[in-house]
């Protein structure tokens, strides 16, 4: 660049100027200029009025900008001749005093006659060598081999600057020049060789505690300093470029999951799952577990997600939360990784009867496992092994936990499929079913107690025995009867006799004051008649009233529950199986798995899943 | 399985004790067909038999010097009754009814507990509905007395010189005929007419409870219902005098509790507390926070019994507490603890 300075001729009314500096040079600082020049006038008068010569000899005085007398002395002024000059002090003039220079003269008159008064060079022109300066568009400070002059907070490299004068047209050295950032001290900018007079290239780091926004950076040589290159810092868009784990499966928390990429910030990013579902998440462990390049959390995806894929979306808010390129303050962005979702795994059982089940995992492979409470053994069905899917059980009784015989309370014991699938939790189902105390009870037989009246047996009940008969006891057929029959008949409330006519003790107590009476059939509690091995004593309060019926398991299915009584109670039932202890003689008190018809809440039915 | 369920039962043990003043509590109970007894949780369990028999019903003495149990008889017997010391030492072995004896009534050994320090009940269901009760000299073996209750109902007095029970109803007997008696010791047999009395004599009620004696024994009392009307009542049975009844406004039969409070009686339900003064003429509502301390202590022991009965109504356990409300209750956890909902069950 070249410094102009501009004289002008100035008499009573300017009229002529011309250029005219030869010699000046820039101070040490670059703030002040040198002069030291001869100027050089020429005047060219024409038709001079009378008196006036062609050569006069006028007083000129040259004057700064400001004002200031800078030289001046007379000057001979010749018609047609070229040239006076005077030398000009080697001063020191100061930046501001560059400008409009005026040379003047106080003789006006011959102001009129002079047409023009030119100043020239006189010897050598000297170039100015101005101050650095930076291109002011964007091009003038960019990321190294790119044209962008965005930089990210947490990042270091090269960048050029380009401009002009940036080694003093071509005066300086390398190490004439410095480049600095002056305004933050997280940002260090530093010359590096290779420089050219139009570009500057520098290395920077840009610390995380950066501010984000427009910032300058500063050529200096001897000649200035330059304007602003002007820069900007951010962070950049997030970006996830890994999940560690890239398939979940529905309804499950996966731990430790790793989501990688970069410029996540320094706060943690908020996570979101699309399709949308309340269950489905990503929870960060928490602040020590979120750096700019990973976030380490716990994957959550709802029960309910369909399998297929879904996206796994971030967004960040920058380094301290000063968001992103183009800077702006809280400003977040976004960034996003697809994940597949796997249906959460299902085990579905059914009941085909009493004692079959299925269950059927989902998805296929995986294992099945069954487990079941107190008093029901649950085995696989055969040809059926864990690895089974579909997979097949059968329920049987378990054992009654009484030594010697006696019947046992059941319960309303649980039966449960585990489902270890493929991938993914366990997950499982269970069923009730309820389990029975068995026991079995009969009807008296006359028979039973030998014959009257010679051959009865005898029988204690209650401390007392019971022996010999009864002729024709009231309300019963007339006849003898054995006191061991009728004794058995008052405390069991019913009996057979011989020609299979039921009868039923009223009242009066034990033989032979007792009242009996005969009954077409004997009814249970409900009111409703007992059958051999088709009727049973049960709780109400388990098998209710309304003609439910009882599926026992190793016993009968179809059986009414009909009767009932204080002995009776919780999980037991008394099943009756007829007239005569023959009956009854060979039944085990098994502990029954069994189901209703219609099915209750304690006592489901068969094929009931609840 | 059985172990688990076994420390579940002793936790409920321990737990009674805290609720009862901390009072001394023990608790013995069969564990793979051997008799154990454990003091504490902390302490370490105690192994009484080392035979290998199979074993069931095991209960503390009322002083806790004994324990009665159940053993497989092999055939031999319906049941052998074993009595032996708290350090395991062989009492008693009574062959309970022999094979072929001509005795007619339990079907199975299916209850025995202490009614005193000499006797022994040994109960099991003839029927559906009735129940046998036998009283055996814990000394000799010998069989002494004999009850039919409806149900498994009968409860001996504090001092075990009474029993009361409800009085056998024959099986089969329909059920609007049916005419449940509160019987104390004999009195409902050979025509005797106990509360309220004989069928045709009096209204049909089903009971709601048990009999609950007074601490002292002077009286028992049971909740009933009115067959006809549904209505529910509090009975209080005096050993002299005769029986009272009084109006109890509870919504349902099921849940009702019986205390004692010296001669004051507390009736809980779902819907409430009453309470009885002595010589009271109805029942006075109370708060629930009015019943005593120790009583409410018992009744949380019952809660705590009815969750070992959810555990498993095959595990079975037998606390002893040497001076507190425990001595008053049933004291056997099992089927004991439902009974009363079964009651209730007869109206459904």
């Amino acid at each position: 660049m070249r410094l102009i300075v501009l004289l002008v001729l100035a008499c009573v009314a300017a009229f002529g100027q011309a250029t005219g500096v030869s010699y000046y040079h820039w101070s040490d600082d670059g703030h002040n200029i040198y002069a030291n020049s001869t100027v050089e006038a020429s005047m060219n008068i024409v038709n001079p009025p009378p008196g006036i010569t062609h050569t006069y000899t006028a007083a000129l005085t040259l004057k700064g900008p400001k004002g200031n007398t800078v030289s001046g002395g007379p000057t001979k002024i010749s018609e047609n001749i070229y040239g006076t000059s005077w030398p000009v002090a080697n001063t020191e003039i100061a930046m501001s005093d560059i400008g409009v220079y005026l040379v003047e003269t106080d003789d006006t008159a011959y102001c009129s006659y002079i047409e023009s008064i030119f100043f020239s060079d006189v010897g050598d022109a000297f170039d100015v060598i101005p101050p650095p300066y930076i291109n002011s568009d964007p091009s003038g400070v960019v990321i190294n081999n790119t044209t962008s002059n965005n930089f990210a907070v947490d990042s270091a490299g090269y960048m050029s600057i380009y401009g002009e004068s940036l080694l003093c047209e071509d005066t300086c050295s390398q190490s004439d020049i410095q480049v600095s950032e002056n305004d933050d001290p997280n940002v260090t900018i530093l010359a590096i060789a290779g420089s050219t007079d139009q570009q500057v290239n520098v290395s920077y780091s840009i610390g995380s505690g950066a501010t984000v926004g427009q910032h300058c950076v500063y050529v200096y040589t001897p000649y200035g300093v330059s304007n602003c290159g002007s820069y900007m810092i951010g962070d950049l868009s997030p970006t996830i470029s890994s999940i560690s784990l890239s398939t979940f499966v529905a309804g499950t928390s996966t731990p430790n999951v790793q989501i990688s990429g970069a410029n996540f910030g320094t706060n943690c990013p908020n996570f979101a799952i699309t399709p949308t579902l309340a269950g489905s998440t990503f929870v960060p462990n928490g602040p020590q577990s979120c750096t700019d390049t990973l976030v380490t959390g716990t994957m959550n995806i709802d029960p309910n997600a369909a399998a297929g894929q879904d996206t796994v979306s971030l967004t960040a808010e920058g380094f301290n939360s000063q968001g992103f390129l183009p800077a702006q303050q809280g400003e977040t962005q976004s960034a996003s990784k697809t994940i597949t979702v796997l249906a959460a795994p299902t085990i579905r059982i059914t009941r085909s009867s009493l004692t079959q089940s299925s269950a059927t995992g989902s998805p296929a492979g995986g294992t099945i496992l069954w487990g079941a409470g107190a008093n029901v053994i649950v085995s696989y069905a055969s040809g059926d092994t864990a690895q089974s899917n579909p997979n097949a059980a059968v329920l049987s009784n378990g054992p009654n936990p009484s030594p010697n015989g006696a019947p046992s309370p059941g319960a309303l014991s649980a039966v449960t499929g585990w489902y270890d699938p493929p991938a993914g939790s366990p997950v499982s189902s269970s069923f009730h079913v309820p389990t029975f105390g068995m026991s079995c009870y009969y009807t008296t037989t006359q028979q039973q107690w030998g014959a009257a009246p010679n051959s009865c047996l005898a029988v204690t009940i209650f401390g007392t025995q019971y022996s010999g008969y009864t002729a024709n006891p009231t309300g019963l057929p007339v006849g003898n009867y054995c006191n061991s029959f009728l004794a058995e008949v008052t405390l069991q409330g019913s009996g057979q006799l011989s020609n299979g006519t039921d009868v039923q003790y009223i009242s009066g107590g034990y033989p032979p004051s007792g009242t009996y009476r005969v009954v077409t059939v004997i009814d249970g509690a409900d009111g409703s008649p007992v059958h051999a091995g088709q009727t049973v004593a049960r709780d109400r309060s388990i098998i209710p009233t309304g003609g439910v019926h009882v599926d026992i398991n190793g016993i009968g299915n179809g059986l009414l529950a009909n009767d009932t009584g204080g002995a009776i109670v919780g999980y037991r039932i008394d099943y009756y199986n007829g007239a005569g202890p023959a009956a009854c003689a060979a039944f085990s008190n098994i502990m029954a798995v069994s189901g209703c018809s219609p099915g209750n809440a304690n006592c489901p039915a068969d094929t009931a899943i609840q | 399985m059985r172990a688990s369920i076994s420390i579940v039962l002793l936790t409920a043990c321990v737990w009674a004790a805290h609720a009862a003043d901390r009072r001394e509590v023990k608790s013995v109970f069969v564990r793979n067909s051997e008799i154990y007894v454990a003091g504490s949780a902390a302490a370490p369990l105690l192994q009484l038999t080392h035979d290998g028999l199979p074993k069931s019903l095991a209960v503390w003495s009322p002083d806790g010097h004994r324990i009665a149990f159940v053993r497989d008889s092999g055939g031999r017997a319906m049941a052998d009754i074993i009595v032996i010391s708290s350090a395991g030492k062989t009492l008693r072995e009574i062959s309970f009814r022999p094979s072929g004896s001509s005795v007619s009534g339990m079907r199975f050994v299916e209850e025995i507990q202490w009614i005193s320090e000499q006797r022994i009940a040994v109960s099991g269901s003839v029927n559906p509905s009735t129940c046998e009760y036998v009283m055996i000299d814990a000394a000799s073996g010998r069989e002494v007395g004999w009850y039919g209750a409806d149900g498994f109902s009968l409860v001996p007095s504090p001092d075990g010189t009474h029993v009361a029970y409800e009085g056998s109803v024959p099986h089969s007997t329909p059920e609007q005929d049916r005419s449940p008696r509160l019987c104390v010791d004999h009195e409902c047999d050979s025509g005797k007419p106990g509360w309220p009395g004989y069928s045709g004599s009096a209204r049909h009620v089903e009971f709601s409870t048990y009999p609950v004696w007074s601490a002292s024994g002077s009286a028992v009392a049971i909740a009933a219902q009115d067959y006809q009307t549904g209505k529910l009542s509090l009975v209080v049975r005096p050993m002299e005098g005769d029986p009272s009844e009084y109006a109890l406004t509870a919504s349902s039969p099921g849940g009702i509790d019986i205390s004692w409070d010296r001669e004051t009686v507390f009736v809980t339900t779902v819907d409430g507390a009453w309470k009885l003064e002595p010589n009271g003429s109805a029942l006075i509502r109370i708060d629930p926070s009015a019943v005593p301390a120790d009583l409410v202590a018992a009744l949380q022991m019952k809660l705590a019994e009815r969750a070992t009965l959810q555990l498993g109504a095959t595990a079975q356990l037998d606390c002893w507490c040497a001076s507190c409300a425990l001595r008053s209750l049933p004291r056997r956890q099992g089927p004991l603890e439902a009974r009363p909902d079964a009651r209730r069950s007869k109206l459904l």
